[in-house]
């Protein structure tokens, strides 16, 4: 099923985190392509939408809030996957467009499948 | 003014009672003149037929009887008088003057003693209207009267009196012809010692028979006599009937109470008279050939050498006060007219010299003067010291005293002198020293005794005093007579003033009493002074008080605005005109809401009911309103958030308006900003790696995992996840401790290289598994006082960091130097003191120039090194650089992208600063 196949992009500079999510991703049957900062996430973007964008905020450089203010309008569906847990920050994502918000020390890797996979009705 | 009653009276009769003797008897009319029996008038006669130089009128004893209260008789011996022959001429009807009665014989109130009446002729009349009055009172008064007359011609009343006799069982009369000899008197009197003598009659009778009654031991004061003509009254010679001769002049001067003096030419004296006798101590007999220096010759020689220009030259009286002294030593002030007398050719005979003693009068003057000096000293604006000297001093020179002292309790409650004025001949002695000096308990001697017990004392010899604590420097001073008085208040002794001379003065109740008004108003003025010295006192403490708090509202760092109760501005400190940008000068009277407008966070104006400061102000119950969620706005229209108390300023009771303190919270909230931010930075720096530990596990519980390789790398992920966030927690820790200022710094001295080695060496892995190049050049480093722990912490980070953030193969250069006092340690960093320089340089990634100003920030992370797989706190170099910071060191770089970094360390040769504290850093 490559043509319905779901392609997310992860934008994340913690490369462990990466690696560990691209590995569970792609084992539930998603495209999965990892960045490691805001830049290359705005760039691999404009080449190629993905269906879901995972995405960090606190990375150098260009950070996630600036790769949401990027994105906003444009019809990408994205989730913020960061450590930051405070309310405005959550508050302030959505704002921007985010679908939601996951604090990635409260979420195992089943949870983001199963979240995805009801995002994409179900369908991996 | 005439004292005695004046009438005028009537001739009425007029008969011949003896030879020559006249009675007459006058009418007082309607008036009547209460007298006693024995007392005498005077009888004036308004036109006088005859002149006579002595004048109109005499004194005449009245013989009639106080109970014919509107009859006057008298008797009177003819004479060639004027006076005399005038009366001798008036007719009945005639108009007299009556002027009295004046007292002179009296009867004794109480019958005790027989009374002896002497008469000698017409002195009969006084004793007759005794002896009329006491027949007529029936009063038991053994009474003898011995009259005597030259022949029985001249003798009057003798039937008159032969019929009293008569009547009165207690008169006894006897007649005597011829002279009144005592041989006469002592028959008829067994005891003249018992009986009470009145004697009346010619001058000579009376001599005589007083110096008979004083041989006989009678006492003076039980003979009163009337010489015949001659009443003596209060001292007074009142002449009568008697011609003036030498002779009266001589008595005249005999009984002046001026001192009368008659020298030669020369001025030796001829003849003195009894006052002169009795004022200068001196009798007649050693007087007599002296000249008048044996009591004078005080005065200056200019005095005396113009008083003998005066006499002998001009041959001019002379008068002047003059200051003498008595037989006994004591002085007295006198004053004197001194005349020459001359014959009729004006040539110079002898002097004459009248001097009466005013030294009463002058002393009446001189305390008067003293009194009105030292009113008018207390009175006049000068400073107390000058002023209490000012009054010792009057009072020493004006009453003759060498040294003047007032006592007063000073601040210790002692006796202490508060002021002294000495005679500059004294001020050498030790006693003035002495007395400046000294300070004793209340209860101390004499001084004590007075302050005490605060009566006056008068101590004729302080050198006998044995109570006198200086008595010893008195004996030296030379003092004899001293006074000692309290100055009181309200009967209370505020002080005691003392006054010493060398003299040895009588005591003096007239100057004690004066002495004793002065103290007490110098007392007073003393008290009065040190109460408004109290007041000044407390009312300079007030404004210091003032001042200070003023000083204090302008130093402290809240704002402080004081307001009445309308809200008007009274008061703003400095640091309140830097807070809200108006000067106080600007807003003084003027509405504080109306000019500081205040908003709430939404930016919108706080209605007025809101504001603390209309709160408090208007709020029936007085308290005390904070506001902390406000923000007021400055002059130039710019916000600032503000916590402001506002206060009742109350007195009581009564609200008197309002204080405002209020402070910029703007740091705060930055610090509080900055605290929320950093405790959300940390909890997302940890669940980084529990992120990791999480998910590597949940990867290798997955039951689809079978590749070894695989499971080993996860493994290493976790294992990789909580080493990271044990460091992270040290390093949290660390920053707590040094937030906090908890942490401890003990400096020991150790070989700081060997320590550098210790660190070098457990980061050898790390430097051989990058393959780096270490080179190391280090000088000579003596030891040094250094936190080994912390020097660990130190080497650890800088040198992590120059392994963490270089490639493979890169270079660690390390050096230890020696920077001396004021050299350049690099980089313009000039040390204050000589130290050790230690400098990291690395090879690697370098930092941003954009970062340079955050690397020693809290978990700042430059951004070129976090895409680089290390991992790292963000929290080594802000916690390097804290150390530094609190154990007197300094940290810098210089770093240049893709370059590399250099790290400089300084740290004094006298070794790091020791630090108390509970925790040590991990």
């Amino acid at each position: 099923m490559p043509n319905i196949q779901k392609q997310i992009l992860i934008v994340e500079d913690e490369r462990p985190l990466a690696k560990a999510l691209e590995l569970k991703l792609s084992q539930a049957g998603y495209g999965v392509k990892s960045v490691f900062n805001g830049k290359t996430a705005i760039d691999e973007l404009a080449k190629a939408p993905a269906d879901l964008v995972l995405l960090d905020l606190l990375m150098p450089e260009t950070d996630g809030w600036e790769v949401l203010k990027w994105m906003h309008g444009r019809g990408i569906k994205v989730v913020v996957t960061s450590n930051l847990n405070q309310e405005e920050d959550i508050k302030r994502a959505k704002e921007l467009g985010a679908e939601d918000f996951w604090v990635k020390s409260n979420v195992s890797l089943s949870d983001i499948v199963e979240k995805i996979t009801a995002m994409f009705g179900g369908v991996a | 003014m005439n004292k005695y009653n004046s009438y005028t009276a009537t001739l009425v009769n007029k008969r011949i009672v003896a030879d020559k003797a006249h009675e007459y008897t006058f009418s007082l009319g309607e008036d009547s003149l209460k007298f006693q029996a024995g007392q005498y008038v005077w009888l004036v006669l308004p036109n006088m037929s005859v002149q006579d130089p002595r004048g109109n009128r005499r004194a005449f004893s009245v013989f009639s009887s106080p109970n014919q209260a509107g009859i006057i008789k008298i008797a009177s011996r003819m004479s060639d008088s004027g006076y005399k022959q005038t009366l001798a001429g008036l007719e009945l009807g005639a108009k007299v003057e009556i002027i009295g009665p004046f007292g002179f014989f009296t009867l004794p109130k109480e019958p005790g003693k027989p009374l002896v009446f002497l008469a000698g002729g017409i002195g009969i009349t006084p004793f007759f209207s005794m002896i009329q009055w006491a027949s007529e009172q029936k009063l038991p008064q053994q009474i003898l009267l011995l009259y005597a007359n030259g022949t029985l011609e001249r003798a009057a009343y003798i039937k008159e009196l032969e019929a009293l006799q008569q009547q009165n069982p207690f008169f006894t009369f006897k007649a005597v012809c011829g002279k009144m000899a005592w041989e006469r008197i002592q028959s008829f009197v067994t005891d003249p010692k018992k009986s009470l003598w009145y004697v009346s009659g010619p001058r000579s009778m009376i001599c005589d028979i007083t110096e008979q009654l004083l041989l006989h031991g009678v006492n003076e004061q039980s003979f009163r006599y009337d010489e015949q003509g001659c009443l003596i009254e209060n001292g007074k010679v009142v002449w009568n009937a008697v011609e003036l001769n030498l002779q009266s002049f001589q008595q005249i001067v005999d009984v002046s109470i001026e001192h009368i003096v008659v020298t030669d030419v020369n001025g030796k004296i001829l003849y003195a008279n009894k006052a002169a006798e009795n004022v200068t101590g001196y009798s007649l007999e050693e007087l007599r050939g002296q000249t008048p220096r044996i009591w004078g010759g005080l005065m200056s020689e200019s005095f005396y050498k113009e008083l003998w220009r005066r006499i002998k030259q001009e041959k001019k009286p002379f008068e002047s006060e003059i200051l003498n002294r008595k037989k006994d030593e004591t002085l007295y002030t006198t004053f004197a007219r001194i005349s020459p007398i001359l014959d009729k050719d004006s040539n110079l005979l002898g002097f004459i010299g009248t001097e009466k003693d005013i030294t009463e009068e002058k002393r009446a003057r001189v305390f008067l003067k003293l009194q009105s000096d030292t009113s008018s000293l207390l009175m006049i604006d000068i400073p107390i010291e000058q002023k209490t000297r000012g009054i010792l001093e009057k009072l020493c020179s004006d009453a003759e005293w060498d040294l003047g002292t007032i006592w007063t309790l000073n601040k210790t409650d002692k006796l202490a002198c508060s002021g002294l004025w000495c005679r500059d001949e004294i001020c050498i002695s030790d006693f003035r020293m002495v007395t400046e000096r000294m300070q004793f308990e209340k209860n101390m001697g004499i001084v004590g005794d007075v302050y005490r017990d605060p009566r006056p004392l008068w101590v004729n010899d302080v050198q006998e005093e044995k109570r006198l604590l200086r008595v010893n420097e008195a004996k030296n001073a030379g003092f004899h007579t001293a006074v000692f008085v309290p100055a009181m208040f309200h009967g209370e002794a505020i002080g005691v003033i003392e006054l010493f001379t060398h003299l040895q003065k009588k005591i003096d109740p007239e100057f004690i009493r004066i002495l004793t008004s002065i103290a007490d108003q110098l007392g007073q003025y003393l008290l009065r002074k040190e109460r408004e010295a109290e007041i000044e006192i407390q009312t300079r403490m007030l404004s210091e008080v003032n001042r200070r708090d003023e000083a204090i509202l302008g130093s402290i760092g809240e704002a402080v605005v004081v307001t009445d109760v309308d809200e008007k501005v009274l008061f703003m400190n400095p640091s309140a005109e830097r807070l809200i940008g108006w000067k106080q000068e600007e807003l003084l009277g003027k509405v504080w809401t109306s000019k500081i407008s205040l908003q709430t966070t939404q930016k919108i104006e706080v209605p007025v009911e809101k504001n603390p400061l209309y709160m408090v102000l208007s709020a029936v119950e007085k308290k005390v309103v904070r506001a902390m969620d406000y923000f007021f706005v400055r002059k130039d229209g710019t916000i600032f958030p503000v916590d402001m108390v506002s206060t009742p300023l109350m007195e009581s009771g009564r609200m008197l308006g309002a204080v405002l303190v209020f402070r910029d919270l703007t740091k705060e909230q930055e610090i509080d900003q900055e605290k929320s931010e950093f405790v959300s930075l940390a909890s997302h720096q940890l669940r980084t790696p529990l992120t990791s530990i999480n998910w590597y596990a949940e990867l290798l519980l997955s039951d689809d995992l079978s590749d070894k390789e695989e499971q080993k790398k996860f493994i290493k992920e976790i294992h990789k996840g909580s080493t990271q966030m044990a460091d992270l927690v040290d390093a949290l820790l660390n920053v707590s401790r040094i937030e906090l200022g908890s942490f401890v710094i003990t400096p020991e001295k150790v070989n700081l290289l060997r320590i550098f080695h210790d660190v070098l060496v457990e980061m050898q892995r790390d430097i051989k598994g990058k393959s780096m190049h270490v080179i190391e050049r280090h000088d000579n480093i003596p030891p040094i006082f250094i936190d080994v722990r912390l020097m660990k912490i130190i080497y650890e980070n800088l040198l992590t960091n120059a392994v963490k953030y270089s490639p493979q193969e890169g270079n660690i250069a390390i050096s230890h130097s020696i920077v001396r006092k004021g050299k350049d340690a690099g980089d313009n960093h000039i040390v204050t003191e000589d130290s050790i320089l230690i400098s990291i340089a690395d090879t690697g990634y370098g930092i941003p120039k954009k970062d340079h100003g955050k690397i020693f920030s809290k978990m700042f992370r430059a951004d070129n090194i976090r895409g680089k797989d290390v991992q790292g706190t963000g929290l080594g170099l802000y916690i390097v650089k804290s150390i530094l910071d609190y154990s007197g060191g300094n940290i810098w770089f210089t770093s240049e992208e893709q370059k590399g970094t250099t790290f400089y360390v300084t740290i004094s040769m006298n070794g790091m600063k020791k630090k108390e504290g509970a925790k040590f850093l991990e």
